[in-house]
C-alpha cells in the first residue's frame, strides 16, 4: 500500500465512495430487473393455469 | 442502429448480450484507471501532491453526469417528437442513474474541497463554481424522477417528463454561466487556491500530463459503460413491468 | 384568433389573484412582514442588514411566486375553464402567459413598489434602490415564467406545492444569481445585460412549455 501521508484519508475516501456509490446502483438495477422480471414470470405462471 | 433497437423485443434480444459485456469492460477499465492512477504514475506537485490520485474518481463522474443528463434530454426529444415507446423507457431508466453520478461527483468533490480548498462549510461547498452546477444538476434529476412519480397515468407522465428535461437542457447552459459568475464576483477566492485541488485538467495553462489524461479517459470510459449496463438493466425491468401490466389487464378484462 | 379570450383570461385570473386575498394588500404584506423578520434573524447591525436584506428579499420572491403558482392552472383544469380555451384559440400558450403574467403583477410586482421603503427600513444605499427594483421586477418575470412552467406541468397532480418547487428551483438559479449581483454592481455591469437576456429568453421558452404542459393536462 503505498502512503500518501495527510492526503490518505482524502483519497481513499473518495475512491471507495467512488466504488461503492456505483456497486450500489448496480445493486439496485439488478434487484429491480429480478423482482420485475418474477412478476412477470408469476403472471405468465397464472394465465397458462387458467 | 437506434431505430433498429426502437422494437422493444429486439432491444431486449441486443441487451441480454450488452449488459454483461458492458458491465466486464467498464469494471475492467475502471479497476485499470484506478490500479494507475492510485498506484503507478507519479503524485503531481502542481495539483496538490497525492491529493490529485482522487481526480480518477471525481473527474469522470463529472463528465458522465452532464453527459447523462443530455442523454436524458436526447431520449425526451426523440421520445417527444417520434414516439418510440422505448426511448421513454430509456430516459425513464436514465434518471436515478444520472441522480447516482451528480450525487457521487458532488460528494466526492465536497471531500476533495475539504483538503483542497481548506475546512469549512463556506469552501467546502461554495469553493467551486462547478460543483455547484453539479448541485443543481441533481435538483434538475431529483425534480424530473418527482414529477414522473407524481402523475398518475403513464403517457401523461411521460409528456410531463419529456417537456420538463426539454425545459431543463436548454436551461443547463445559463445556469452553468450564471454560477461560474457568481463564483468569480461574490466569491473573492484567489484562483490559485482553487487550482490546486482543482479537478479538471483545464485549469492548467500547459495542459495535463498525457499519463493523467489517459488514466481519467479509462475511467470515463468504464464508468460510461457501467452507466450503459445500469440503464440498460433499468429499461428491461420497465419491459418486463409492462408485459405484465398488460397480462394483467389482459386478465382482468377476461374476467 | 381575436383578443376576447385572451382579454377574459386577463380578467379572470386578476380576479381570481386578486380574490384570493384582499387584493394587493396582501402581497404587500406578505413582502412586508418578510422585510420585517430579516432584523428579528440577523440581528439589527446596520451594516449586516443592508447588505443581506436585499438578498432575503429575493428568497420571498421567489417563495412568493411558487406559492401563488402552486393553484394557478388547477381551477381551470377543474372547472372546465382550460378545455374551453382549447377549443376556442388557437394558442394555449398565450393565455397561460398571460396568466402567470398577471399572477406576477399581483403577487409579484408589489414587491418593487415595496422597495425603497423596505430598503430604506434596512439600510441599503439609495444607489442601489433603482438597480433593485428593475432586478425584482424582471427577476420576478423570470420566477413566474418558470414556476408557471412548474405549475403547468403538475397541474393534474392535487397536492403540487413541494413538486412545483422542486421543479422551479433550479430553473430560478441564474436569474437570481444575476439579480443579486446587479444590485451589487450596479446598472453597467454585465449582470444587468445578462438578467435582461434570461428574462427574454424565459418570456420566449416558457409561454411554449406550458402550453404543451397545460395541452397534455387537459387530455
Amino acid at each position: 500500500m503505498p502512503d500518501y501521508a495527510d492526503d490518505a484519508i482524502y483519497v481513499w475516501s473518495i475512491t471507495i465512495i467512488g466504488i461503492v456509490l456505483p456497486v450500489l446502483m448496480i445493486g439496485y438495477s439488478l434487484l429491480r430487473v429480478h423482482l420485475s422480471k418474477a412478476r412477470l414470470e408469476r403472471l405468465q405462471q397464472e394465465e397458462d393455469q387458467a | 442502429m437506434l431505430s433498429y433497437l426502437a422494437n422493444p423485443l429486439r432491444f431486449m434480444r441486443f441487451s441480454r448480450l450488452a449488459v454483461p459485456i458492458c458491465f466486464a469492460l467498464g469494471i475492467v477499465m475502471v479497476g485499470w484507471s484506478l490500479y494507475n492512477g492510485l498506484l503507478v504514475v507519479p503524485p503531481d506537485e502542481r495539483q496538490g501532491g497525492d491529493l490529485m490520485r482522487a481526480m480518477f474518481t471525481h473527474v469522470p463522474s463529472a463528465w458522465l453526469c452532464m453527459g447523462l443528463y443530455a442523454a436524458l434530454a436526447g431520449a425526451s426529444f426523440v421520445w417527444y417528437i417520434w414516439r418510440h415507446e422505448l426511448a421513454d423507457v430509456a430516459a425513464r431508466a436514465i434518471a436515478p442513474i444520472g441522480a447516482g453520478y451528480t450525487a457521487l461527483c458532488f460528494i466526492t468533490g465536497s471531500i476533495w474541497g475539504q483538503k483542497g480548498w481548506g475546512a469549512g462549510w463556506h469552501n467546502l461547498i461554495l469553493g467551486d463554481s462547478r460543483l455547484m452546477s453539479v448541485l443543481v444538476l441533481f435538483f434538475l434529476f431529483l425534480g424530473y424522477m418527482a414529477l414522473r412519480a407524481a402523475l398518475e397515468t403513464r403517457q401523461k407522465a411521460a409528456r410531463a417528463a419529456a417537456i420538463l428535461a426539454m425545459v431543463g437542457i436548454v436551461n443547463v447552459p445559463i445556469i452553468k454561466v450564471s454560477v461560474d459568475m457568481w463564483q468569480t464576483t461574490t466569491i473573492h477566492q484567489p484562483s490559485s487556491v482553487i487550482s490546486i485541488g482543482s479537478p479538471e485538467p483545464r485549469e492548467e495553462g500547459s495542459g495535463m500530463n498525457p499519463i493523467y489524461l489517459q488514466q481519467l479517459l479509462w475511467g470515463f470510459g468504464g464508468h460510461t459503460l457501467l452507466a450503459a449496463a445500469m440503464v440498460m438493466m433499468l429499461m428491461r425491468s420497465e419491459v418486463y413491468t409492462q408485459q405484465g401490466d398488460r397480462l394483467l389487464a389482459r386478465k382482468l378484462e377476461g374476467a | 384568433m381575436t383578443a376576447s379570450p385572451l382579454l377574459s383570461a386577463f380578467r379572470s385570473s386578476l380576479s381570481e389573484a386578486w380574490a384570493s386575498g384582499a387584493g394587493l394588500l396582501l402581497p404587500l404584506g406578505f413582502f412586508a412582514g418578510t422585510a420585517t423578520m430579516v432584523p428579528f434573524t440577523l440581528g439589527s447591525e446596520a451594516e449586516l442588514l443592508s447588505r443581506v436584506g436585499p438578498g432575503i428579499l429575493w428568497l420571498a420572491l421567489a417563495l412568493s411566486s411558487m406559492v401563488t403558482l402552486e393553484r394557478v392552472f388547477q381551477a381551470d383544469l377543474q372547472d372546465g375553464a382550460l378545455d374551453l380555451w382549447l377549443q376556442d384559440s388557437g394558442s394555449i400558450s398565450l393565455i397561460a402567459a398571460i396568466k402567470t403574467l398577471t399572477h406576477w403583477l399581483v403577487s409579484g410586482f408589489p414587491l418593487v413598489l415595496l422597495t425603497p421603503l423596505i430598503g430604506f427600513m434596512l439600510g441599503v444605499p439609495s444607489e442601489k434602490m433603482i438597480p433593485a427594483m428593475l432586478g425584482y421586477a424582471m427577476g420576478g418575470l423570470v420566477f413566474f415564467l418558470w414556476g408557471g412552467v412548474a405549475a403547468a406541468l403538475s397541474a393534474s397532480v392535487s397536492r403540487a406545492g413541494l413538486l412545483i418547487a422542486l421543479i422551479a428551483l433550479p430553473l430560478y438559479v441564474p436569474a437570481l444569481i444575476f439579480g443579486v449581483q446587479m444590485v451589487e454592481n450596479g446598472l453597467d455591469s454585465p449582470s444587468f445585460l445578462f438578467l435582461a437576456a434570461c428574462t427574454l429568453f424565459a418570456l420566449g421558452v416558457a409561454p411554449a412549455a406550458m402550453g404543451a404542459a397545460l395541452r397534455l393536462a387537459a387530455e
